[in-house]
């Protein structure tokens, strides 16, 4: 995957999916474009192998990778990235409907409080549709603990948005 | 792999889980495109017209500064070299501008005396000395001078 052209094909191909994966992880529109902008820049550095059977995949682990170095980096130095996560964030595209607005809403807050690896895995399993064991590929981490994470993830969305949604369906 | 123990995949996702893997995220800005692609944008190739020197400075020269300023410094230095030494060689015409009229004249006379002394005619035909019709031609059928080498070859 070399040149101006595949790096065009990639961005058109998954930019979409790797928006979302950041803006999900970072909870902060400026930090999911830096960490968009970084990946591709560093795809002009390191293209990606040639031999990759999933592209989307491979992106996605290379963004998670940047995604953990950048709130380690910015733990260091204050700790914000908890306050960030626990912002409502536009998360979602905006619906037309305002029942489904406000689930919009508070499924993006509900997000915002779970911790970052859980919404990793959440994220991957409910908008990317990957397995466990891709999941677990992809975030490096056991299988396992890519299922228990999912799990207790999911408790916590239906705890908060059961009455939410049962009222609104 | 043992997967008998592995967790499930095909889990029964309920409605709740079905609607929000339904839900759609917002777009990426339109301005994001071109900010991650301007690194590849900086491959000449992808834009043309660029000139030949921020080419230059682009790919070979910005990437590697302190390489750059090296070589920035070494020719500077062997610049500073050339100004600060004397070229021997380096015509000087102006040197030459400053003899009178006289001393050149002087100094014609002087050489074309000389050469009619040496080819044994008087100073006023030099001219004719100079000609080449004039000029002695070395014979070749005549013998060369015997030499010592020659000699002490013969006697070897």
């Amino acid at each position: 995957m070399n040149g101006p052209d595949a790096l065009e094909e990639l961005y058109d191909a998954h930019s979409g999916a790797l928006f979302a994966f950041a803006l999900n992880l970072t909870r902060s529109e400026p930090d999911a474009r830096d960490l968009l902008q970084d990946l591709f820049h560093r795809l002009v550095d390191r293209p990606m192998p040639g031999d990759v059977r999933d592209p989307r995949g491979w992106l996605l682990r290379s963004l998670h990778h940047l995604a953990v170095d950048r709130v380690r980096r910015r733990d260091s130095r204050s700790r914000t990235a908890d306050r960030l996560a626990a912002e409502a964030l536009e998360l979602f595209a905006p619906a037309a409907d305002p029942d489904e607005a406000a689930f919009r809403h508070e499924l993006a807050a509900a997000l915002g409080e779970l911790p970052e690896d859980q919404r990793a895995v959440v994220h991957l399993k409910l908008w990317e549709g990957r397995t466990f064991e891709q999941i677990a590929s992809l975030l490096d981490i056991p299988l396992n603990t890519a299922a228990s994470r999912h799990r207790y993830a999911l408790e916590k969305l239906r705890d908060r948005l059961r009455p939410l949604y049962d009222e609104i369906r | 792999m043992d997967t008998r123990n592995l967790p499930s995949d095909r889990g029964n996702p309920d409605d709740l889980e079905s609607r929000m893997a339904r839900l759609s995220f917002v777009a990426p800005p339109p301005d994001l495109r071109a900010a991650c692609l301007s690194r590849a944008g900086r491959n000449p190739a992808v834009v043309p017209g660029l000139p030949l020197w921020r080419r230059v400075w682009i790919e070979f020269l910005a990437p590697h500064p302190i390489a750059s300023v090296s070589l920035a410094a070494a020719w500077m230095t062997i610049f500073g070299l050339w100004l600060a030494t004397p070229e021997v060689g380096r015509s000087e015409p102006g040197r030459y501008a400053r003899i009178p009229e006289e001393n050149r004249r002087a100094l014609a006379a002087q050489r074309a005396e000389l050469m009619a002394s040496l080819l044994g005619r008087e100073p006023g035909s030099d001219r004719d000395a100079e000609s080449p019709k004039h000029r002695r031609v070395p014979n070749s059928t005549t013998q060369p001078p015997r030499t010592s080498l020659s000699q002490t070859n013969r006697m070897a």
